[in-house]
């Protein structure tokens, strides 16, 4: 018998782990005796397994019942006979004669620790495996999505600041996305600014560029991208007297007061995911800065999408099966293709906004709003009519896919004029920690050099100090694509009469489509937002 | 120290923890059956360890113990003057011992699928994305100490000192006529 002196101490170590629980059995669970009658006048009840050990150092091992023949003063039974070193002899029906027996042991089954691991392994089972359905059930949810940015200390995707080109899945389908930064880029060495890019998803991203938008601004201004991708500097930010549907539900007005993580949320509705519904929102008539000048009035609406989107293009992944590149190679070819796939997002729609003419009584549409991805929240402009914002109060309109967005906030604000950004591209970036000397030039400029990251690649990107000086907001504008990881679950037999359902509006298909995301919806927010969601 | 780095080490862990530990003792389920005598370690009055190993027998005051581990440098400097020449079994009187602990039983009948399932439960937090850093902690801390508490541990047994001779391997004290060098 030997044990090697690294078991010794590995398992020494462990010891120490474990905090050297010690668990005592009563060493009366074994009994010997000197010779049988002894053992059978004393032992009650007579035991079931005996060890009979002989005087040449032999034992016998009875396990299944044994008998004295007290005539002859033999032993009889089944036993299995073991040598002095403990190595098998043999087994088999034996008789011993009880003046061979050098002594008798006895004893009693003793209980094991099996009962507790298996309970506490059985819960970590029964949580693991709930965590792991709902991450299957909803990549997105653990594993996060596209590009992700991040300006200050923040580094769970939950905080990004900004999300990059969501609805870019191919590489026909590249395209630029701005989003304004929650926080301002951390200082770097030298005056200059940080910002981190990660790819926390099991995709590949491809990174046309990627640059950093400092837009001045003075003291008392906010600076908010436009839906039509000018910067505003925007004063007298007003939040709504008034916000509901007409359904009833709990009034939302407190949720849309501030751009501050408390979002308004719909739920779908469970036979129809096109389902729209109507905010209406009142607000008191904007007043002019006083000071700058007054340019006309907007609505700033805070918002990002629900993981509707996000259940349909998984869905619409698993149908494509195993035959996946195959389709995604009849979609980068036939443009009218690639079409009909986009107008699937277009068959939810935007953030419709319209406000309320007084003189010709009606909604007039002052335009929508529209931006990809579950992540990271956006702040879009939409300027209004300089006639609609006259009087003592407003009246505008949210139209929308019921359960499709999430409204973090929708503001009034007066509207002191456009400022244009200083473009600021990256001069330095290091790769997991190491420097990239290639990646300043890859994502330097919109042009056919790319950088490729796999899923846990983090970037820290340098940009050179704004030339303005002073205030700035800053917002960042990335461009590129990504090509999203088939995943096992996803590797069945192809369901192409769905897809293609799916992508030309059959009303059966997205009836069940409706039916299955509304028994996952709860759960999914659930994992994704915990406490943030708010009904 | 990254991630990946941690994870392969908790992995490893985790998988040698169901292989080690009082792996020549029993399970409970086969204490029946087993044939061996229990591990036996002894210290001095000083409570330094003089000596460890299988409780062959008692006789004549004296406890015969073969080690665990056939190395000289492992037994005790007490120890290696008490060895029976040309074997690695302790010849130690009774009057040398301070106090002893004997091991009579691993704890667990499964120590090895224990060890798996623990294993397969932290592999599986790397399918839990961003929550790893919720559910991995949360295996760790209620699995790992139940894992090596059962994998690693044996069942003490604190007995009188005239009923210590039941757990040798040879209960009767030693056989006449065998030769302790062809013991192991």
């Amino acid at each position: 018998m030997s044990v090697s002196l690294l078991q010794r101490a590995v398992f020494g170590g462990l010891m120490v782990t474990a905090l050297c629980c010690t668990h005592t059995l009563e060493h009366t669970f074994r009994a010997t005796y000197k010779d049988m009658n002894t053992m059978i006048h004393t032992a009650n009840p007579a035991p079931e397994y005996l060890k009979v050990h002989t005087k040449n150092g032999d034992v016998f091992v009875f396990i299944s019942g044994w008998n004295l023949d007290s005539t002859s003063n033999q032993l009889l039974g089944v036993a299995s006979r073991f040598d002095f070193n403990r190595l098998f002899v043999d087994s088999g029906q034996v008789r011993i004669s009880t003046d061979q027996i050098a002594i008798i042991e006895t004893n009693r089954p003793i209980e094991s620790l099996d009962a507790s691991i298996t309970a506490t392994l059985t819960s970590l089972t029964i949580i693991n495996a709930a965590v792991t359905i709902a991450c299957i059930a909803n990549p997105k949810a653990c594993f996060g999505s596209c590009p992700t940015f991040y300006s200050g200390s923040a580094a769970n995707v939950h905080y990004a600041d900004a999300e990059g080109f969501s609805s870019s899945v191919a590489p026909s389908l590249e395209a630029a996305d701005t989003d304004p930064l929650q926080h301002p880029p951390m200082a770097a060495p030298n005056g200059r600014l940080r910002l981190t890019m990660k790819n926390e998803a099991f995709e590949t991203h491809v990174v046309n560029s990627v640059a950093l938008l400092a837009v001045p601004c003075q003291a008392g201004e906010q600076i908010v991208q436009g839906a039509d991708q000018q910067f505003y500097a925007v004063t007298n930010i007003t939040p709504p007297s008034h916000a509901a549907t007409e359904n009833p539900e709990r009034n939302a007005t407190w949720l849309l007061g501030q751009f501050d993580g408390n979002e308004r949320t719909s739920t779908t509705d469970g036979n129809n995911l096109q389902s729209r519904e109507v905010l209406t929102l009142r607000f008191p008539a904007p007043a002019p800065a006083p000071a700058q000048g007054f340019a006309g009035a907007g609505v700033v609406i805070g918002f990002r999408q629900s993981l509707l989107s996000t259940f349909l293009f998984y869905t619409a992944l698993s149908w494509m099966g195993h035959s996946v590149s195959d389709v995604f190679a009849s979609i980068e070819s036939a443009p009218s293709l690639r079409r009909a796939f986009c107008g699937t997002e277009d068959l939810l729609g935007g953030i419709d906004c319209f406000v309320w003419n007084k003189a010709s009584q009606r909604w007039d549409s002052v335009g929508s709003l529209k931006e990809s991805g579950p992540l990271a929240r956006n702040l879009l402009l939409l300027p209004i009519p300089t006639d609609a914002a006259t009087g003592d109060s407003l009246q505008v309109q949210l139209r929308m896919t019921r359960g499709h967005w999430r409204l973090d906030c929708a503001m009034l604000a007066s509207i002191v004029g456009t400022r244009p950004p200083s473009l600021l591209r990256p001069v330095e970036v290091q790769r997991n920690s190491k420097p990239d000397t290639a990646a300043p030039r890859q994502l330097g400029h919109d042009d056919q050099q790319y950088l490729v990251s796999l899923p846990g690649d983090q970037f820290s990107l340098i940009f050179p100090q704004p030339p303005s000086g002073g205030n700035a907001q800053f917002f960042v504008r990335s461009k590129g694509y990504y090509l999203e990881w088939m995943r096992p679950a996803w590797n069945n037999p192809p369901q192409l009469d769905k897809l293609m359902g799916m992508v030309a509006n059959n009303p059966t298909v997205w009836r069940d489509l409706a039916v299955e995301f509304k028994g996952m919806e709860a759960g999914m927010e659930e994992v994704f937002w915990s406490s943030k969601a708010i009904k | 120290m990254n991630r990946t780095t941690i994870i392969a080490l908790v992995l490893i862990i985790a998988s040698v923890v169901g292989c080690v530990g009082y792996s020549h003792l029993p399970k409970p389920k086969d204490i029946i059956t087993h044939t061996k005598g229990a591990e036996v370690e002894l210290f001095d009055a000083n409570e330094d360890q003089l000596f460890d190993g299988e409780l062959l027998a008692i006789q004549n005051d004296t406890l015969y113990i073969l080690s665990l581990i056939a190395d000289s440098n492992y037994i005790s400097h007490i120890g290696q003057q008490l060895l029976v020449p040309n074997t690695w079994i302790g010849a130690i009187p009774k009057s040398f011992v301070g106090s002893m602990h004997l091991r009579v039983a691993r704890t667990a009948n499964s120590p090895t699928s224990a060890g798996i399932w623990f294993t397969g439960l932290l592999a599986s937090t790397l399918s839990h994305g961003f929550y790893i850093v919720a559910t991995l902690p949360t295996t760790l801390a209620w699995g790992l100490p139940t894992v090596i508490d059962a994998t690693t541990t044996a069942f003490h047994v604190e007995v009188p000192e005239a009923e210590l001779h039941k757990f040798a391997r040879f209960p009767q004290g030693l056989p006449p006529g065998v030769n302790l060098s062809m013991i192991d």
